[in-house]
């Protein structure tokens, strides 16, 4: 009874002794570099230093504490440790890791400290953002019910995305998963989305030649580009992507859509799986650490709606991930396909046959579905479906041509068609009316009759009619975004034009 | 059944006097050998380490003041390190 009463008493005082022990005025905390290993520091003394912290080194440059053991503190190091000498000081700065942050960003190319990059002038801060947030909870969200448009057929039409959804895209490398990001980012324009593309663990030139294309599209109006090449220390690629979320959280606090593209997270998960390794946290599969679906879900989950009362901003997050030989059970794909609304998934062989985008319309999903797809959309994507899912039940007769009955054939001509009409060319997204039209056609067999080799000349000509005879009905579609009697008799009025 | 002041109090005095006995020396390290009227006068100043045990360490790299170093805290009032402030901060401009 009394040991209980003395052990109180002794938590007590030791309270007491560890607020005097807290940070005053002019007292620094300080340590003393033990290790220097490829971007990690090993250091003694920081005593009561805290965990995320940020820390100065001698040199100037800045670390954060990731490592706290009995004896030693681990920091890696947010720019170049090359010359950190073993013995140097370090002082604690007292803050959490945070970044500024505010809309003088847009059009500019910053770090994973969102210091600029591009060689022009600092960008004015509006505030300062943690980089490390938790989610917002339940009751400050709300469910995905508005489209954003990504200007692909076979994604707005099949696997819709919502502002506020994450929808991630996976492939093998060269399947055009960041093809579909971009394009989605140039069909932004006009849309009062704001964009931010987080390249980590990229080549510079591949970053280089985005922003070229991004600028020559008037994309970079409303993109920031968050960097962390491959040449960039791992430190600033473990972070990237959660400075390019702190970025947009900050617009939505203010109200506004964002989408962010993370390009890509496989690459994020090897740097962290290198910076573990070098703090020696054990390995687990594959050599990554035991926390590597956190890493990943504390990132996508900072992606959502908010409710009204909290402003009805939404982040849409477009994740990357690499496979390997098509491998979608592997630990990472699977890891973040299970945090995912969604993904589309990529396939080499649709790519090398000429369907581009490569996307395997049997197993990608959207978890969202017709809840974020607009009510044209809904009209006309819906036969699609159906008539793309009957086709691969029956895809392995077409070499029986001739022995089939009508019915079959039917089918085959139609799903036929409409595969040839959802492929696309690149950096070529079309707005909503556009593609309601053309999907109109193939959905009420306007192209049946129409040979396969010429469905995209027909898909030009129809675009062209309606360009420069039919504006009125494209803005009607564009505006109210559904499709009334009038405008479907307009639309038959042209296919029988079109189709003589 | 509580504690009473008494018990309270001489739990706090033990607790204080063992705790003070193994705590570290406080570091004051300066360009030079500091006198005894000097050290009691930082002592003066600086009143949170006036009852603690103080050691001298002699430094000629921080050119001139002097700093303080208990455990991982450190007050620094080196020359040194002001210039290196001065430096970073007109790398700056």
């Amino acid at each position: 009874m009394s040991n209980q009463l003395i052990n109180q008493y002794i938590k007590e005082f030791e309270k007491e002794l560890h607020e005097q022990s807290l940070r005053t005025e002019g007292i620094m905390e300080v340590g003393n570099v033990e290790e220097v290993k490829d971007g990690v520091i090993s250091a003694r003394g920081l005593d009561n230093a805290s965990y995320g912290e940020l820390v100065t080194f001698e040199t100037g440059t800045q670390g954060m504490i990731v490592d706290m053991t009995e004896t030693n503190v681990g920091i890696i190091v947010l720019g170049s440790y090359e010359n950190i000498t073993a013995g140097s000081r370090i002082t604690a700065t007292g803050k959490t890791l945070s970044i500024e942050v505010g809309e003088a960003l847009l059009g500019r190319v910053v770090d994973a400290l969102a210091i600029p990059e591009d060689g022009q002038e600092k960008p004015k801060a509006e505030a300062r953002y943690p980089v490390e947030k938790i989610a917002p909870g339940v009751v400050k969200r709300k469910s995905v019910s508005v489209p954003i448009q990504t200007g692909i057929k076979a994604v707005d039409a099949l696997v819709p995305i919502g502002r506020g959804q994450r929808e991630l895209i996976i492939g093998d490398r060269g399947t055009g998963k960041t093809t579909i990001c971009l394009d989605t980012i140039i069909n932004q324009k006009g849309q009062d989305v704001l964009c931010v593309y987080c390249a980590i663990g990229q080549k510079n030139a591949k970053i280089a030649a985005t922003y070229e294309l991004l600028k020559a599209q008037g994309a970079m109006d409303y993109t920031v580009i968050v960097k962390a090449s491959a040449s960039d220390p791992v430190a600033m690629q473990y972070l990237a992507p959660y400075s390019a979320t702190a970025i947009a959280e900050y617009s939505m606090d203010q109200g506004k859509d964002v989408l962010v593209v993370y390009d890509d997270l496989t690459k994020h998960a090897y740097a962290y799986r290198q910076v573990s390794l070098i703090l020696r946290r054990p390995a687990g599969r594959e050599a990554y650490p035991g926390d590597v679906f956190y890493l990943h879900s504390r990132l996508l989950e900072r992606s959502c709606r908010l409710s009204d009362a909290a402003g009805g901003g939404s982040i849409t997050a477009l994740p990357i991930i690499e496979t390997l030989e098509n491998d979608l059970s592997a630990y990472i794909p699977t890891n973040v396909i299970s945090i995912t609304d969604g993904q589309i998934f990529l396939e080499t062989d649709l790519f090398n046959a000429g369907m581009r985008p490569a996307i395997n319309v049997g197993m990608s999903v959207s978890r969202v579905g017709g809840s974020a797809q607009t009510k044209a959309m809904k009209q006309v994507a819906g036969k699609l479906k159906l008539d793309l899912a009957q086709y691969r039940e029956l895809a392995s007769f077409a070499q029986f041509d001739s022995d089939l009955d009508d019915e079959t054939k039917k089918f085959l001509n139609r799903g036929a068609r409409a595969t040839e009409v959802l492929k696309q060319q690149k950096n070529q997204p079309l707005d909503l009316a556009h593609e309601v039209v053309i999907l109109w056609a193939i959905a009420h067999g306007y192209l049946d009759s129409v040979e396969i080799p010429k469905v995209k000349a027909f898909e030009y000509a129809l675009f062209q009619m309606c360009d420069v005879h039919h504006k009125k009905l494209l803005e009607r579609i564009n505006k109210q975004k559904s499709l009334d009697s009038k405008d479907e008799e307009e639309l038959k009025r042209i296919m029988d034009q079109l189709v003589i | 059944m509580k504690l009473s002041k008494q018990v309270k109090d001489d739990l706090r005095s033990y607790l204080k006097s063992h705790i003070d006995s193994h705590v570290s020396k406080v570091q004051i390290i300066a360009p030079y050998e500091l006198s005894m009227e000097e050290i009691a006068l930082i002592k003066l100043k600086i009143p949170s380490i006036a009852k603690r045990d103080v050691e001298v360490v002699t430094d000629s790299t921080i050119l001139a003041g002097f700093m303080i170093k208990d455990g991982s805290r450190l007050m620094d009032y080196s020359l040194k390190t002001k210039l290196q402030s001065l430096f970073g901060a007109s790398n700056q401009i």
